[in-house]
């Protein structure tokens, strides 16, 4: 057989479903380009759902160390950039239930100063974000960031779909209150 | 998107509508077309607030993960490290004509990962899942195999290459006949000039 080393090159430009398919078949080179071309948004998304950066690394290791134990079950690989979000979520949480805090000690997420020239919609919305009730804006990144339906967020957050609702309504309110002024 | 901008202000008096009617009529793609909506100012501002929301929304994460500093990695190198020692070793197939009290297997992951590699060596092609599924017990295995194609390769000959280099290979490695070969391209990969990075 020829060597060739073009491979770990390539799968760097391959498609999700292609590495996920190697990925399910034990593929390891596979599963890690899955990992650095997903992790900086889920580290996002994991860092917007519990508002603590400092645990991000525990929650992303667990999230991967899921996601592999699980390829070989995904029935769609074209869409497992959808499926590490929704372990991402049921991570994130199980960390929040695993560590819980007394006080609610939200840590410097990025903000308007340090991200963008610019003062406008993107700084609004991160802005008013930031002043949301934790349980609020997670409702809303789950609805509006991660697509899950109002019975899939009551599930996943464990609490009554009427509560999802009104903490949704809330967060709606606020957030486009707050982008309601004048830039 | 519009350009419209809501005046200063909270969003109170929606012309008898709530926020939550206006969020579901957007999400049906603001049809059928409710007058009673969209002849109202109050609920036409709210509404494309509500769409300026859901378009910065669908940025976040992207805006965020770029804004982030770059950091190392290390719990990625632990996750890997980990992995690497976990095999999908899959299906047991015993080698045949061995002596009498002696025993050896190959592993499907094994066989995966053989024709994973000799999909790679192949100019123009990557190789995808692979699958074995054994006919009966003792019987023919068919191999389904799905590629990627480079951009530009050509799919006829590429994909004939792949089947020579598998069927020249294989027979020797695996402890049971090969049946059919399935080669499915499964997309094309745009490579830039260059090469990848």
């Amino acid at each position: 057989m020829e060597s060739s080393d073009v491979g770990a090159d390539v799968l760097t430009l391959a498609s999700d479903g292609l590495l996920a398919g190697r990925a399910a078949d034990g593929d390891d080179r596979a599963f890690a380009v899955l990992l650095r071309r997903h992790s900086p948004v889920l580290r996002a998304y994991v860092n917007r759902l519990t508002r603590r950066p400092s645990d991000a690394d525990d929650v992303l290791q667990e999230v991967a160390l899921t996601a592999w134990k699980a390829l070989p079950q995904l029935q769609n690989p074209d869409s497992v950039k959808a499926w590490l979000f929704r372990i991402a979520e049921r991570q994130a949480f199980a960390m929040l239930r695993r560590q819980p805090q007394t006080a609610e000690i939200d840590e410097e997420l990025p903000s308007a100063e340090d991200s963008l020239a610019r003062f406008d919609d993107r700084d609004q919305l991160r802005s008013a974000l930031s002043r949301l009730p934790a349980q609020q804006a997670r409702v809303w990144v789950l609805r509006e960031v991660g697509g899950l339906s109002y019975d899939e967020i009551a599930e996943t957050l464990a609490v009554p779909q009427s509560t999802v609702r009104g903490a949704l309504a809330l967060a709606r309110k606020r957030l486009l209150d707050a982008m309601g002024g004048t830039a | 998107m519009t350009d419209a901008r809501p005046p200063g202000g909270p969003v109170e008096d929606l012309d008898g509508h709530t926020l939550d009617e206006l969020v579901d009529y957007l999400d049906r793609g603001r049809t059928p077309y409710d007058p009673g909506i969209e002849s109202s100012p109050a609920c036409r501002i709210a509404l494309a607030g509500l769409e300026r929301l859901r378009a910065r929304a669908a940025d976040l994460l992207e805006e965020d993960a770029a804004a982030a500093p770059a950091r190392p990695e290390h719990w990625m190198t632990a996750v890997l490290d980990r992995i690497s020692l976990e095999s999908r070793p899959g299906r047991r197939f015993a080698l045949p004509d061995l002596p009498v009290g002696t025993d050896a297997v190959v592993t499907e992951g094994a066989l995966r990962g053989l024709v994973r590699a000799v999909g790679d060596s192949v100019p123009g092609l990557l190789t995808g899942r692979v699958r074995f599924t054994p006919q009966e017990p003792g019987g023919a295995v068919d191999l389904a195999v799905e590629v990627s194609l480079v951009f530009g390769a050509p799919v006829d000959g590429t994909v004939a290459e792949f089947r020579r280099r598998v069927l020249a290979l294989l027979p020797d490695q695996a402890p049971f006949p090969i049946g059919r070969l399935d080669v499915r391209v499964r997309d094309v990969l745009e490579v830039p000039e260059g090469g990848a990075s």
